[in-house]
This record gives C-alpha cells, structure tokens and sequence, in this order.
C-alpha cells in the first residue's frame, strides 16, 4: 500500500438529538459516554490511517449530525485532524450542520481548524413540514445560521432542502427555492424524497396515514427546479446538486468521480485500489473492531470501477470522459454495455464532444438507463 | 404347501385402510399417531406428518403424492395384525386417483372435525369409499375443542350419510385420546383382503413414482396371486412387458422382500423408463399365465383445464421440454403437447386435472427445475361445431375458428356440490346465478347446514368461483365437482390490444352477456399490472373488429434516485440488480413488457380494485 495516497477523506459522526422520519443511515441518540469511546475509537481509526491521508484535497465530516456532538468532543476530533493532516493541499474541509446548532462558539471553532464549507440541514421553510420530519429547528435559525457563518467569514454555504415531501404543494416547492436564494449560499441540494423501510415514514406509509407525491407531480417539481436555480445563477452540476460556478462539491466529485477515498467510523465504506471497504454499522462491534485491529472494517469486496465510473459519473450533467475512461480501462463503453445504443435512440443518452451523458429526459429516468450498465 | 397355508393364514391378519378427511380435520395428525403408537417409527425420527413427504405438499397441508406403509400391530386379542396404512389426496383435482388408492383398501377411517361437521370433500370420498364397498370406521375427530359438538355431528352424518352414529369413536389426534379404539376398531370391523394366492396374478396400481436410478416405480395392491422378484410382469391396458427387478414395502422406510402375497401393498422395480406404459388403475398380471380379466375401475385420465406455458427467455425452450419431460415421470397425469403464440414464442400447451394441479405443475417447475415461465391464464376446452358439421376441440381461446364458421360452441359443465351453514344459501345461490350456473336440488344435511347441487360452467368454476364461495361464505362453505357433460352456450373471443396490437396469449373465450364487463375490467388490470413505459400504451378490448374496452398505461416520468455518495453505490447496484432479475421475468411483446401475473390477470377480474 505504500504508494496509495487517498485524496478524500469522510468521517462519520452517528449520533443525532432527535431521529428525522425519514431517515435511515446509521444513527444514533447517543449518551457522552458512549460518544466519547466513539470519537476515541474514530481517532485510533484516523490515526491507523495516518500514514496514506498525507496527499488529502477533501475532507467532509457527516452523519448523522456531527454537531449532536458536545462541542469539547468534536474538539477533540478537530485537533486530531488539524494537528496529524497536512492541509497544504487540501481544498475543501466542509462538516454537515444543524441549522439550529450553529453557535459563535461553533463558527469560531471551524473557523481554527480550516473547516471551510459548511453543508446546511434546511430541508424545508415551512414549519409543517419541518414539524413532520421530526426536524428540531425552525425557519429563522436557519436564517440566523447563516448570518452567523457569514460573520465568521465562512461564505462557501450549502443548503439541503428535501422536496416531492407528502403533501407538498408547487407553491411550497417555490417558495422554498425562493427562500433559499434568499441566503445568497454558494451551494444547493435539492434531494427528492426517498422513502426508506426502517423509518418512521415508511411506517406511516404501510399503515396509510400518510400518502406520497404523485409521480408526475415530483416529475414536474424536479422540472421547475432544474428550471428556477440555474435562472438563479445555481448551475446543476448533478442529479440533485445546484453551485454557483466553481463552488461545486470537490467532495462529492470525487465520489462521482470514482476516485479513491478512505470512510472513518461506523458503517463507513472506503474505496482503495478496487476494494471497497464497509466498516461495522454497529457501534459496539465497531468500537470492538477498532480496540481489536486498529480499523472497523467488517467486509470487502471488490468494485467494478469500470462500471461504476458510468453508474455514479452519469449522475453529473457533464457526463463520463470517454477519452478518460478509455485511457484509465482500455475499453469501449459501446462494446460492453452494448444496449446504451437503443438509450441513446430512446433519447436518454447523447454522447457530446466525447462525454457520454444523460439527457434532460435522461436524468428524470436514470435508473432505467442505468440497467443498460448491469 | 405349508408355506402356501401359512399365507393363506397370515392373508388374514392383513388390514388394509386409508384415512379419509376433508382437508385439516386431522387426517395427517391422526396417521402420525397411528405410526406412532404401532412403533413405525421411533419419537425421535418423526417429522411432523410424516405421510406427506413433498415440501410442496407440508406447506400447502395436503397430500398430492400417495403413499402407503406397512405396519405391525399387536391386538388385544394377543394377535399380530398387518396393516397397510393407504394415503389418499385430499382435493377434488384428484378424485380419481384418490378412487384408486381406496380401490386397493378394504376400509377406510372416516375423518370429521367435531366442530366443522360434513365437508363437501367428505361427501364426496365417502362416496368413493361405499363406490368401493368399503368397510367405514367414523372417527368423530378433534372433540377436545372447546367448540367441538360431537353429537351435532353423529347426527349430521347419520341423515347424510347414513352410518351408525353408534359406532362412531370420539377422539383427538392431537391430544392421542380414541387412537386405541381406533386401532382395535381397525381390526375388528376391516375384513381381511379377498382374494387368493392361487388364483393367477392380479395387482392394482394405484400409484406410481419415478426415482432417477430405478425408474418409474409403481405402487401396488395383490388382489390375487403371489408376485416374486424375476417375474415376468405384463400390464393389462398397456400390454407392456417388465421383469421385476426389486419387490418391497415402505415401514415407511424402503424394505426389500422377495415376494407379495394377496391382500399385500407394496412396491415394484423393473427398470421401467416410459411413465406412459403406468397408468394408475391398470392391474399387473403375470406376462406367461395372465389373468382373465383386468381389475375392474381403469380409466383414462383427461385433463380439466389447459393453459400455455412459454420460456421467459426463447432460448430455453429445449430445457424446458426436458423439464417437463421429467415432471411426467413423477406425475403421469401431465398432458402436453407443443405450441406456438404470436406474443410469446414457441412453447406447450399443458393439460392439468385442475386448478391445485396447475399450481402445484408451475411451482415444482420454478422450484425444482428453476424454469423461468410464463403461464397464460388456463382455459377449459371448448367444443366447436363447424358449419359442415366437422367439430373441433379448442383449447386455447386464440385458437377460436371464426365465428362465421361456426354453427355452435359447446362448453363443458360440472355438478358442483356445496355444503354451507344455511344462512349463506343466499349468497351461495347467488353467486351460482351470477356464475351462470342451474340449480338442481338442495337438502338440510342437519338443522342449519344445507348440500346445494349446482350445474355451472367449468370456465365459471376455474376462473374464481371457490374464492368467491369462500368468501361470501365467510371460509365455511365447501365445495366438490364432478364433471358432467358439454352443452352449447353463447360464446365468444375477447381479444386484448397492447399498443394496438393483438395479444394472442390475453386472449380469452367468454360468454358473450360477461364480455363487456370482463374486457373493461382487464383493461383497468393490465393498466395497473404492465409497469410503465417510456411512451404511453392503450389497453384495449375487442370483440372481432370492435372494441368494447380501453385503457392508458402512463408514460414513465421519473424515476431516478435523489442521492448517491460513496457508500450508496453497493446499495444502488443490488438494488438494479434486482430490478434487473424483475425484468427478466416479463416478456416483451412488441414494444411493451409485461410481467408474468398479467396474463394470469384474467382470473382475478371479479375482485375490487
């Protein structure tokens, strides 16, 4: 492994102050005592590591919520990073916050340790909404959230808004954009609902309490989107992800990219040399891995890169490199998955100055395109 | 000749009996039992109903598969008896092999479920049993429950039936309470087998099972004569020839013997590979010094419902054939032969002996033989009268001349037998109405349960009648057939359009006062069954040229998933791996991919959406 360089790096911090309905990654309402074993077994984790995270661009810390942290925890895993990682080269450290967590004791500990992206949990303006998925802020502090980044010179802002929510209406949807724009952030995540099984929502869904959108009204909701924030300046660069140029996700890209990346925590996964790696989403059984071995990886499997630099880089508007693909691989994407041809005759793909890419029809319809790759 | 007076001796210490029960009034608890108490089979090695050995047959909790088994019983009397415990099937579809397997016993335990009374299905194998002069031992069944009415039930079978509520044992299977009197009641009231050993050979097949290394293997009762391992064997109605390889008896596990004497029950081996020279009822006679006659009762089995089977994937149609080739060892009532739809491809059209049949054909096929089918919805078969008076069997509604051609079709009828508490005469007259069906008699089998007799089209009784009697009888009503004859009605082709094409498989004979009702119900069914395409599909009814029906499948808008971050790969690709495997299970006729339940669709068209 000796000349393996990650180039991103994801932590994962599972505890959350309250359960959103809708959710269903590995989370948890922890107590201090467990949180701290956890951050403990995190950073013998992190340090395991060390020795390949020295050529990092990006690093993002997520979850769950890592602001369910008590703040002298997340310390602690922020002076670990900041004082064993070389940050020369590293362009993006963003953390996913809680709207109603943001503190100016919290700007300023970002601040100090280069975090510089900040990935908002909005999901909704409209307290009904926000009130059904079990969110625990409100319209204003995400406002004030925002101010309060700003004034700590953090400008580069994600928000998260979930849409097609059960009863929404298009008039809730534009006001939610509208709303958004409002914050002047760098950066929005329009993410369709997904209804998970192991989630309060899906309970509700079986016993018919609640209904979902229509189909053809989250079709049209995803149209008006991708039709308003680029008018806005929010250009989409993905399924679901809107920037204002140059302020995409290097991050994200990565995973679109199908680089190589290294998860730290419980039920993270990492991609190395074509391995993937899933850590324990157990929290005991991870603690007990990383006490045992150093790392918390359960499994490994190996990845077929060849494929999923199709299933994840169609995601992006801009498409696959075929150039690119054919120098990494030295195969032809017609010749292997030869049924993209009829895709491309259904008007879904285009292949354009030699990216392979979806088409607008294509994205709303990506997983039936995506067969041609299975 | 001692050895020959031996036998003659030992003939009469021979009981041979099954159990008759409508389904779970406890016929295949009771046998455990009786295994149980005659030593068979030690406690540890019992399985839960051990006479049902299919896994098909244990989930369902009935018996498709008969088998018999040989057991030693020490009477009060301080005598050792022979009992052959004789299974039976426990469902309409195989009534005559059912008759079969009673043809070989001398008695049979009559099972009745203290609490739910006379079935139709215990009607009807008590039928069978008397058809067969046996000797019947009531057996009021489960009176530990708290429901349970016992006398109400003697008192049921004595007006129906007839039989001496006197002599009617009240026990639990469950709870081990009457087995005894059971047994001893065995003894005492069977009659040892008729027949001689010095008469020329005659043995009842009343089963068969093929086993991969020895063959078909039949399962037989001495009515007369010895059969000895070497035998030069001859079957009666097919004329084909064996030499017996291996004689033997199931205890229940496989013994060998050299010999079975009159009134014995066992099995043959002979190396005999063509399932077709086997039929269930024919009598085994000696090739060299034959018997007179054959044993009386052979029939030819004819099938009772039809319906198309096609590989998902044209390329295995070969394997497929050999998949079915294989399942007519195991299951001699399996008709089929090729044919080809213009939707679907090449592939066979497969006669069944009913609908559990059919059931039981397509989940051994995917089960056992990993076939990826499509089945079309089953089909009686109609007669046709041409104009020139030439008549036709169809048996595939696609394959329906033009009516201009036709002078009459001809559709064949059963006499079905209900048996419901009263209260639900209504209902169940109604339904019969609505099925198309005559009534023909009724009786009050006791105060407040009544035997309805119906004549309805079999098309009627195969598309959803017993779901319906079922449930506008809340579950109590039961129900048996018997097929009694052809008779003209009003019929005609409903053919279903997708994307303005026909669809040859979707298409259905129908009388022509439920056709317009049936084609708008399958249009709204295939609508909801066909996922979307890309491009919207109608659905349409037709009679000849008009269309009677129609429908829209939507185009597919979105479909797209919000979020994939690193991890979420794996995830996605199960999850498109799966859809995948989905796809393949749906045949694309023209542009459009339907799934295999649509063209089973018609058969739940009455339900409410």
């Amino acid at each position: 492994m000796g000349d393996i360089m990650i180039t991103s790096l994801y932590l994962h911090i599972p505890f959350c102050k309250k359960i959103c309905t809708y959710c269903d990654f590995a989370k948890l309402v922890g107590n201090e005592a467990l949180m701290e074993q956890y951050i403990a077994s995190m950073i013998e984790e992190l340090n395991h590591y060390l020795p390949l995270l020295q050529n990092l661009r990006t690093i993002h810390l997520g979850g769950g919520t890592p602001t369910a942290l008590p703040i002298h925890l997340l310390e602690k895993l922020l002076n670990v990073i900041s004082h064993h990682l070389n940050f020369s080269q590293i362009i993006e450290f963003g953390i996913e916050v809680n709207p109603n967590d943001v503190t100016l004791e919290l700007t300023q500990l970002f601040k100090k340790h280069h975090i510089n992206r900040i990935s908002l949990g909005a999901e909704s303006s409209h307290k009904k909404h926000l009130l059904a998925m079990n969110r625990s802020h409100n319209v204003h502090q995400i406002s004030h959230a925002v101010r309060l980044l700003k004034a700590a010179g953090i400008n580069n802002i994600n928000l998260d808004f979930i849409y097609a929510w059960p009863n929404q209406t298009m008039k809730e949807l534009e006001s939610d954009i509208d709303y958004a724009i409002s914050l002047k952030p760098t950066h929005l995540s329009f993410y369709a609902l997904i209804l998970e099984e192991r989630t309060k929502l899906y309970h509700d869904y079986k016993n018919g309490t609640i209904a979902l959108i229509d189909v053809d009204i989250d079709a049209m909701m995803y149209e008006r989107i991708m039709e308003l924030l680029p008018n806005k300046g929010f250009m989409q660069y993905e399924i679901s992800n809107f920037a204002i140029p140059g302020y995409e996700s290097k991050h994200n890209l990565s995973y679109w990219n199908t680089e190589e990346y290294l998860g730290i925590g419980m039920g993270a996964h990492s991609q190395i040399d074509s391995t993937r790696f899933h850590n324990f989403s157990s929290i005991k059984k991870y603690i007990k891995t990383v006490l045992d071995t150093g790392v918390g990886v359960e499994s490994q499997d190996s990845c077929d890169l060849f494929q999923e630099t199709f299933l994840m880089g169609l995601r992006k508007t801009q498409g696959v490199n075929l150039d690119d693909v054919f120098q990494r691989f030295s195969f032809d994407v017609f010749d292997r998955y030869p049924k993209i041809r009829k895709n491309i005759q259904e008007g879904l793909l285009k292949v354009e100055n030699n990216h392979l890419l979806l088409t607008k029809r294509g994205m709303m319809l990506m997983n039936y395109v995506e067969l041609s790759f299975i | 000749m001692s050895d020959r007076e031996s036998l003659k001796k030992r003939q009469k210490h021979i009981r041979n009996f099954s159990i008759i029960a409508h389904i779970d009034h406890g016929k295949s608890t009771l046998a455990d039992r009786i295994l149980e108490l005659t030593s068979a089979v030690p406690m540890r090695e019992m399985k839960n109903q051990l006479l049902d050995s299919m896994d098909l047959e244990r989930e369902r909790g009935i018996t498709i598969k008969l088998n018999s088994v040989e057991l030693q019983y020490r009477a009060k009397n301080n005598e050792d008896y022979i009992f052959h415990l004789i299974d039976t099937p426990g469902h309409v579809d195989f009534t005559y092999e059912v008759s079969r397997s009673l043809a070989a016993c001398d008695g049979a335990i009559l099972v009745i479920d203290a609490s739910q009374g006379i079935e139709a299905q215990t009607l009807a194998n008590v039928y069978l049993a008397l058809d067969n002069n046996l000797e019947i031992i009531p057996v009021i069944n489960k009176i530990d429950l708290p429901n349970a009415d016992p006398e109400k039930v003697i008192h049921e079978m004595e007006d129906t039936i007839g039989l001496d509520g006197a002599n009617a044992i009240l026990a639990s299977a469950k709870a081990g309470i009457g087995i005894d009197t059971i047994l001893e009641s065995v003894v005492m009231n069977v009659p040892a087998p008729n027949g001689s050993i010095d008469e020329p050979l005659q043995a009842l097949i009343f089963d068969s099972y093929y086993d991969a290394y020895r063959g078909v293997i039949p399962l037989i009762r001495i009515v007369n004569g010895i059969l000895y391992k070497g035998d030069k064997i001859k079957m009666m109605a097919t004329n084909a020839e064996y030499e017996v390889i291996e004689i033997g008896v199931f205890t229940p596990k496989e013994e060998s013997r050299d010999f079975l004497a009159t009134g014995d029950v066992g099995f043959l081996t002979a190396a005999i590979k063509n399932i077709d020279t086997i039929h269930v009822g024919d009598t085994i006679t000696h090739a060299l010094k034959q018997a007179k006659s054959p044993l009386p009762g052979y029939r030819k089995l004819t099938p009772m419902v039809y319906c198309g089977i096609y590989p998902v994937d044209a390329s295995d149609y070969s394997s497929l054939r050999d998949s079915l080739d294989k399942l007519k060892l195991s299951d001699a009532s399996l008709q089929y032969e090729p044919e080809s739809s213009s939707a679907l491809g090449f592939g066979f059209r497969v006669g069944f002996l009913g609908l559990l049949h059919m059931e039981i054909f397509q989940e051994r096929l995917d089960r056992e033989f990993n076939q990826n089918v499509i089945a079309t919805a089953p089909s009686v078969n109609y007669r046709v009268v041409m104009n020139d008076k030439n008549i036709i069997d169809i048996d595939n509604p696609a394959m329906l001349p033009d009516l201009g051609r036709v002078h009459h079709i001809e559709e064949p009828y059963v006499k079905a037998t209900i048996i419901s508490p009263s209260e639900y005469v209504g209902n169940i007259m109604e339904l019969c109405q609505r099925k198309r069906g005559t009534f023909k008699d009724m009786q009050y089998i006791s105060t407040n349960r009544v035997e309805l007799m119906y004549e309805v089209p079999l098309a009627e009784i195969i598309f959803d009648f017993f779901d319906k009697l079922k449930s506008s009888t809340k579950g109590y009503a039961s129900l048996d057939y018997v097929l009694s004859g052809y008779k003209e009605s009003k019929l005609v082709k409903l053919d279903i359009l997708l994307n303005s094409e026909p669809v040859d498989a979707l298409a259905m004979i129908v009388h022509q006062e439920f056709a317009y009702e049936r084609g708008s119900k399958m249009c709204s069914r295939l609508k909801n069954l066909i996922p979307k395409q890309l491009f919207e599909i109608p659905v349409q009814a037709a009679i000849g040229s008009k269309i009677i029906a129609r429908s829209n499948i939507k185009a597919m808008r979105k479909d797209v998933l919000a979020k994939c971050y690193g991890g979420d790969i794996s995830r996605k690709k199960k999850l498109l791996e799966k859809q995948k495997e989905g796809k393949k299970r749906m045949k694309s006729v023209g542009s459009v991919e339907i799934p295999q339940e649509a063209f089973m669709s018609v058969l739940s068209l009455d339900d409410d959406e």
